[in-house]
Formats: C-alpha cells, structure tokens, sequence
C-alpha cells in the first residue's frame, strides 16, 4: 500500500507540474491584476490572526469563514465569498480582528469603520498592508478538537493525540479520557496471561 | 524519550530565536500568553470506585510567531505546560510540550502550497499504588507532517494533492511495542465551485498503518467520496462528505470489510453575540482499544459561544461518542479473548471568561467525562477551574 501511495503521489505531481507550465503560460498573458474576493480575505485573516491552528491545511474558504463568524469577524453583510472586498468592508474586519469596535462612534455608518482607522494611522489603502497591523487573536474561539475528530478525511482527521487540555469552542476538553489501569485490572492480566504484555495504556487526554 | 526531549527543546529553541530577534526590532508578529490555573479533579487515574482526586496547579505559556510576506506566511506556536499535582505521589509534576508549524506559499496565483506540522510531546508518568503499577510509563512523542499542494485548474475548479505522514513512538518498551505506529495518506481532491455560495467536492484516499511491534494491527483503507459545502446564508454554513470505504487488514487471519461513512457539520450565528457549532460522523476508524484493528465509531458535538456583556462570555461544549468493536477485528494474540463490545463516552464542558482589560482574562470552568465501555473500566471525572490569564 506503501508503495501505491507513493506512485500515486508521483504521478499526481507529474501531472500537475505540467498543468503548471500551462497555468504560468497563461498567466503571463493576462497580467491584468483581479480583485480580491471576501473569501480570499477571509484566507488571508485566518492566517495572521492565528487561527489555522483550527484548520487543516489549506482549508477553503468557507472553512475559513466559519472559523472567523465564530470569532465574530464578519464584513455588515455577513461573508459572500464571490463578492469584491470594499474599503468599508476590509475596514470593518480589521477593527473587529483587532477587537476595538466599540470604539468605533457610528457602527451603523461604513465611513464610521474608515475613520476609525485612519485615525489610528492604519492604512487600508492595500489589503496587504492592512493584514501588517493584525496580531493573532488573544481569546481564539474556535472548535478544533471536535469538528477535527468528527471528519472521516483521513487527510484532515484528528487522531487520538493531543494535550491534556485543549480548547474547544472556548473551554478545556480532554478528548479521550485517559486508560488508567487499576489494580484489579493488573492483577487479573498478571493471574491469567502472564506471559502476555500488559494492556497498553494510551497516553492521554487526548 | 530523551531523543524526543532533544527534539522537542531544540524545535522549541527555533520557535523562540526570531521572536526574540523580532522583539528587539520592535515588531509586533508574534504574541505571547501565560494562562495559570488552579483545578480541582475528583478522579485523577479515571477510576470506577475508589477515586483518587487532587488539586493541580497548570502553568502554560504560549509563543506564538507569525512571518507574513507577499506570497509566503509562516507561523510556529510552541507551548509549554507544566502540571502540579497536590495528590500524587508517585510524581508530582508533569510537562507537556506542545508545537504548531505553518508554512504556506503562492508560486503563482494558481499553484500553492500548504504544509502544516504538530509536534505533541507528553510526560504521563508511571503511578504505582501499594507497590503495584497501575499505569505505565507512558511518555510518548506524537507529530504530524500534512502538506497539501493546490492548483486553480479553472476559475471555479481547484485540484489538490495531499499528503499525510503521522508518528507515533511511546518511551516504555512494553507499551511502545504494541502501540507505535507510522500512518501514511495520499489524497487527491477536485473542488468546484457550482455557485458562489456552493462549492462541490470529489476525492480519492489511500490510507496505511503500520505498527512497530510484533502485533500487527495494520491495515490499507481506501476511501472514495464527495462532499457539498454551502452558505445557507453570510452567517450560516454547512458542509457534508460521504461515500464509501474499504479496509484490508494487515493480518490475514482477519477478512477485508467495507462500509459508508458521511460527515456534516455546521456552523451559525444567529446573533451577533452567539456562535453555534455542531458536527456527526460515522466510519471505521482506527482501534482506541487493543487488541482490536478497527471500530466503527459514531460521534457528534455541539458547541456554543455567548457574549453576555462585552466583558463576560460564555462557552459551552458537549459531545458524545459511540463506538462498536467486533471480535472478528481483533488480532489473534495468545491468552487475550476478544469479544463483541460497545464503548459510550459523553463529555460536557463549559467556560465562563471575564475580561478585565485588553491584556488580561480572569476564567472559571467545568469539565464532566462519563465513560460507559463493554471493554475497560467505566468511571466518571469532574474537573473545576479558576484561572487567570494575560497578554505579555
């Protein structure tokens, strides 16, 4: 099995290199610059404000989105993938990302969203150096360990691993309980099967 | 584990080095958090009668490194924590390590590339009781490699090839040669968008586990499915895979088997001060107890976030879990009867914060697992917390 994954791995990165040529070929065609789309924002949010640690990686947008809508990160509208980010949208998210919009005096008003920021001296001229002002998230809310562990993508899944105490959607969880054995339990494996190892015990929480 | 000490100090070394070169540019990519706790647990070693409980006192710090460029981000986040146990004499003290790598990369607007790393290390001593080991040593060093390489094959069609290698090496030989494993997977994805607010997926997996010891628990599981994610609305989604798996065990004492699985989860907010999560799944999964090769296991979780006031939040988890393991999965090991068995393990926690200022966070939790199992000790664990914890 080793060894199919391994072929198929190599061809799939045969065929792509090729599809990559092309893909540069054309590209050097139309230079022209596209717009970035809500959903490409969200991408780029997800990353600086430290919240891939929830999400397998490369994660789509919408799983980028809706790790953000947890943390309460959204354009007035909510998220539209397709949609061109505007000025007061990217304004919004990134006083939001920085946690600061009761400060903002007219939530209602976009402009309120623009001023705000222009007033802390942080551009939003450019998407790239907007995203320079964010920090990760302090307080990330966010399901990892369970939604990790419902998925049946062997790629994406959660395995049995992890610390003691994780947070999932904002409190501590131990995944799997420990398997402690007890003293009868020893016992009884000592009397009947001495000859064979103990029943392993896993490792923690998991 | 000294070689997993080694490599975790030393990973742990490389995380902190541009933090401090970047401190000292007066950057502001990176963060770091202390979180302490005080915890009262009621059930230390997961017992059905006679319960041991303790106090604890958690100290955890988190470093976390951002490098964001053009086409490049990179992010390490290390962990440390270091547990005190008022009640346990055996070993008062434990510390865990923990390691989150991050490398993505744009070649051009249409190929990418994602490689995430999770470095796990965990000291679970040995306890012995009246002079009889009740648990093992069970240190173990855990990391998982995942790389993902994406190409934007039309506007609304994306392939992706993915890759999986996950390790798993336990400290005490006894366990280690039972437990070990390497697990690898290959992945290849085709992702369309039919509108924007639906996007379609089809997918292929190829799944090997290989354990380190003599007993082989291995097995080759080959996945296909497909799988819907959709907008219901800008603050409600969903997503759902299914499809069809088969596995064939390493073992040829034990027959091939295939079955469906699906997963869905979701997430909603409903109000601007309320977060819903929910997710189930069911598939054949690999074996939490030995000597079985694989269970069929069902799971789901709903998970809520309130804001009460700016300042006070509260979080809300449960979840419960169901797994059926069948003799005919187990390998054939001398003085050890399989039989046919059912595990339900339900867990609740919750989370209350209190925000005092932009840096800092008082908390109080609850912790409640219920583990009711056909194949090893039931028992029933509380946990309660208060904490503290700020921005440096």
């Amino acid at each position: 099995m080793f060894k199919k994954i391994s072929v198929v791995l190599l061809a799939a990165a045969i065929t792509m290199s090729s599809m990559v040529v092309q893909a540069q070929a054309q590209d050097e065609e139309s230079a022209e610059a596209d717009k970035v789309r809500q959903g490409e924002l969200a991408q780029l949010l997800v990353n600086v404000l430290g919240l891939y640690r929830f999400l397998p990686a490369a994660p789509s947008e919408q799983e980028a989105i809706g790790v953000l809508l947890a943390n309460q990160i959204a354009p007035e509208e909510g998220w539209e993938p397709a949609k061109e980010v505007t000025r007061a949208d990217l304004a919004r998210v990134i006083v939001l990302a920085l946690d600061r919009a009761a400060e903002v005096e007219d939530p209602d008003e976009p402009e309120s969203w623009i001023s705000f920021l222009s007033n802390q001296g942080v551009p939003i001229d450019t998407i790239g150096l907007s995203l320079t002002n964010l920090e990760p998230l302090p307080e990330p809310i966010a399901g990892n360990v369970f939604a990790a562990s419902i998925t049946t993508d062997p790629l994406r899944k959660r395995t049995v691993f992890g610390l003691p105490d994780e947070l999932e959607t904002g409190t501590d969880v131990s995944f799997v309980p420990s398997q402690v054995l007890t003293l009868e339990d020893v016992v009884e494996i000592i009397e009947q099967v001495p000859s064979v190892p103990p029943r392993p015990t896993s490792p923690t929480p998991d | 584990m000294k070689s997993g000490k080694w490599i975790a100090v030393t990973l742990a070394a490389a995380a902190l080095l541009p933090l401090v070169i970047e401190a000292s540019e007066g950057g502001r990519n990176y963060q770091l958090h202390n979180r302490l706790r005080f915890e009262y647990d009621d059930n230390i070693r997961d017992e059905d009668s006679g319960k041991t409980s303790s106090f604890k006192i958690i100290e955890e710090v988190e470093i976390l490194y951002n490098i964001n460029l053009e086409n490049t981000f990179l992010s390490l986040r290390y962990k440390p924590s270091f547990v005190w146990w008022e009640n346990r004499e055996d070993d008062e003290t434990d510390l865990h390590h923990d390691l989150d790598f991050i490398f993505n990369h744009a070649f051009n607007p249409r190929l990418s590339l994602s490689i995430k790393d999770t470095l796990r290390f965990a000291e679970l001593p040995e306890i012995a009781e009246s002079g009889v080991i009740t648990r093992r040593n069970s240190d173990y060093l855990f990391n998982s490699l995942n790389g993902i390489l994406g190409y934007q094959v039309t506007p609304d069609g994306r392939l992706e090839l993915g890759s999986r290698y996950n390790l798993l090496r336990y400290d005490d030989d006894v366990i280690a040669e039972a437990e070990d494993y390497n697990l690898y997977v290959a992945g290849l994805t085709y992702r369309y968008n039919l509108v924007p607010e639906t996007a379609v997926t089809v997918d292929s997996r190829m799944e090997t586990i290989d354990y380190e010891g003599p007993i082989d628990r291995g097995s080759d599981n080959f996945q296909v499915g497909a799988g819907v994610e959709h907008m219901f609305s800008p603050n409600f989604l969903g997503n759902t895979r299914l499809g069809y798996q088969q596995k064939d065990y390493n073992d040829d004492e034990l027959d091939s088997e295939s079955e469906p699985f699906i997963d869905a989860s979701l997430t909603f907010v409903p109000s601007p001060a309320t977060r819903v999560t929910a997710g189930v799944g069911y598939s054949m999964f690999e074996a939490d107890v030995f000597p079985y090769a694989n269970q069929n296991r069902a799971r789901m979780y709903v998970g809520a976030a309130h804001d009460i006031t700016q300042r006070i939040s509260l979080n809300v988890v449960g979840s419960y879990i169901n797994s059926d393991y069948e003799a005919v999965d187990a390998v054939d090991v001398e003085g050890v009867e399989a039989r046919d068995g059912t595990e339900d393990i339900m867990q609740f926690s919750t989370r209350a914060t209190y925000r005092i200022n932009r840096s800092n966070w008082v908390e109080a939790g609850w912790q409640f697992v219920t583990v009711d199992s056909d194949l090893r000790q039931n028992y029933d664990r509380n946990r309660f917390s208060v904490g503290w914890k700020t921005q440096l």
